[in-house]
């Protein structure tokens, strides 16, 4: 007897990760950490206003060149760009990955705990297939938080200078560019750090653990030279549009790799942790831990 | 129901056995299900959720075939289409409302809108939820959570269905209205497997039993089938008449019941000889010895037979 279905529908793959998405995004956003998450993506917004009004409470600096501080010289302005350098690596290598690692870590673990994933399963879908619906739902989410919560940070900087000087700041080319490229970043971030723990959320008992392990590998490698090819990290700062200054820790110690090389790393490394999670996920067992005698 | 091929026996477990490590789920299991109404009885642990499990799909036997309506349970895609399944678990997403569970899982079916939303409707009309649709899942009490998992497992038309303890939860009236949807359903050449640890609720629907115990089958087929194939054992008469004790001194004098016990107007009796005892009966009622108001076979239940095979540990 076959194990898989005799012919396959791409068009009817593409619906159903889709659909499997759409109910997803809904179940996540309707889900009890919302609360957590949203408090958690609310800190850099919340700090990144609290330094702006500081600031401004501080000095007089005109605020219209913020998003190309890369190019300024002035003291100030240097102010600013050592702030944007630790907030970029704030967001995306702290709130963004604890994002990816509590709704992409515990987007199959958390149905099985709530012993609701056979209504997914009992569908006639490819279980890869809702695996990736699942996942995509929970990436796309944590994009739109992050981007979100990354643009209104750099509003709030812009905002004690009043409209016209943020409309002539955001819509300049640097600023769009800025702000365009930033949040293809953290799209990839969700993508390639969610797609990971994603799989670790799956085929481990720790996703933890796992979690923590790969963010000091991350950093571990920053000292590595040329492994640091083999991170997502490098990939993800490659395609910044902020550079990190050589003199700080997490500084960019390997040249920039190109653009698009970079983005197909990430492709590649989330096919691949994805491919491991659908696998798994064909073979899960659901039966809830109620085996006889349990 | 969709439109499939006809397969019977539709369900198919040939050699089937599922181990938790040492502990036995089942224990080589095999089945030939035809279309209609089958339960599965067995007190709680015996390996029913096992069995219905690996049937849908969820879990993987340790050994064994297992084909429903001609298609594998790992062949989850095949398998959506033609398989509804009501498990035990009460679990639905509590944040979510009926109508946003039914169209968002039944939209993986792939169907157009309109028949989608039709289906939903058609599905909460059945299971009589039309009125909390828009309602959190969380605020349900558990007879609708039940109906809103029913409503999830038959709400694409499957041509097999297994329900694991469906009728917990609802009240008299809901268990009625879903007795008959079930029969209205297997009438239209559907196949149902139910499973229940209350014996006499699937003796309610179902035309054929299997009964499992600590992993095994130890009866299967049409209920009195599996009660006429227990040769050894006596077989439990009623008879309400106007002179009980009469029939059993005429009874024991004729050798054909082993027991007797009157209770006002009613004799029980136990049997190997069921037959002379009804030919003694009709006699008597013939030659206006007796007046015979009814006349029962008690053990033709569910429960009496699974409490003969398996004894007192049978019921829960």
């Amino acid at each position: 007897m076959s194990t898989v279905s005799p012919s396959f529908d791409p068009a009817m793959a593409v619906r159903q990760v889709l659909a499997t998405a759409r109910f997803e995004f809904l179940r996540l956003r309707r889900s009890r950490f919302s609360w957590t998450r949203g408090l958690l993506f609310s800190l850099p917004v919340f700090f990144t206003a609290l330094v702006a009004v500081v600031i401004t409470w501080e000095t007089d600096f005109a605020f219209d060149d913020v998003l190309r501080l890369g190019h300024s010289t002035e003291s100030t302005a240097r102010r600013f760009h050592d702030f944007i350098q630790g907030a970029s690596w704030g967001m995306w290598g702290v709130v963004l990955y604890l994002g990816c690692f509590a709704l992409c870590g515990g987007s199959i673990r958390s149905e099985v705990e709530e012993r609701t994933l056979h209504h997914l399963f009992l569908r006639p879908v490819r279980r890869e297939l809702a695996a990736a619906g699942k996942f995509l739902a929970a990436a796309a989410l944590l994009a739109l938080q992050a981007v979100g919560c990354w643009w209104l940070s750099i509003v709030l900087f812009l905002a004690p200078h009043g409209p016209a000087a943020m409309a002539s700041t955001l819509l300049s080319a640097d600023g769009l560019k800025s702000m365009l490229g930033s949040a293809f970043v953290l799209v990839m971030a969700a993508l390639s750090y969610g797609a990971f723990l994603f799989m670790a959320g799956i085929v481990t008992r720790w996703p933890a653990v796992v979690g923590v392990l790969f963010a000091l590998f991350e950093i571990v490698l920053l000292w590595m030279g040329r492994f640091q090819w083999l991170t997502p990290a490098h990939h993800l700062r490659s395609l910044s549009p902020v550079r990190l200054d050589p003199d700080l820790p997490m500084a960019e110690m390997l040249p920039r790799t190109a653009a698009p090389v970079s983005v197909l790393a990430l492709l590649v490394f989330t096919a691949a942790c994805l491919a491991v999670a659908g696998w798994q996920v064909r073979n899960l067992q659901l039966d809830y831990g109620e085996a006889p005698g349990e | 129901m969709s439109k499939m091929p006809v397969f019977d026996p539709v369900i198919v477990l040939d050699d089937v056995s599922k181990w938790y490590g040492e502990v036995l789920g089942i224990n080589r299991v095999s089945l030939e299900l035809p279309r209609g109404i089958t339960s599965v009885v067995g007190p709680n642990g015996c390996g029913k959720s096992t069995m219905l499990n690996i049937i849908a799909g969820l879990i993987r036997p340790s050994r064994g075939r297992v084909s429903i309506a001609g298609v594998s349970p790992r062949d989850s895609e095949a398998l959506g289409r033609v398989l509804g399944y009501c498990p035990s678990t009460e679990a639905i997403h509590d944040t979510l409302t009926a109508d946003e569970h039914l169209l968002g899982l039944l939209r993986i079916h792939g169907w157009p809108e309109d028949e989608l939303h039709e289906r939903v409707n058609l599905a909460l009309q059945r299971v009589g939820l039309e009125h909390a649709r828009h309602k959190k899942a969380g605020a349900y009490s558990k007879g609708m959570r039940q109906r809103l998992k029913l409503a999830l497992s038959i709400a694409h038309e499957p041509q097999v269905l297994l329900l694991d303890e469906p009728l917990n939860g609802l009240d008299p009236l809901g268990r009625e209205e879903f007795i008959s949807l079930l029969q209205s359903w297997a009438d239209e050449g559907g196949t149902i497997l139910i499973s229940s640890h209350v014996l006499h609720e699937v003796d309610l629907v179902a035309n054929a039993v299997v009964m499992l115990h600590h992993g095994y089958v130890v009866a299967e087929g049409g209920i009195a089938t599996v009660r006429g194939e227990i040769e050894d054992h006596p077989l439990q008469v009623t008879v309400t008449c106007t002179d009980p004790a009469r029939l059993a001194e005429r009874a024991f004098a004729e050798g054909v019941i082993r027991s007797a016990k009157v209770e006002g107007s009613q004799l029980r009796v136990e049997t190997l000889d069921d037959a002379g005892f009804s030919r003694l009966v009709a006699t008597l009622a013939a030659s206006g010895e007796l007046h015979v108001e009814g006349m029962e076979l008690v053990d033709e239940s569910v429960e009496a037979v699974y409490q003969y095979l398996i004894g007192s540990e049978a019921t829960t």
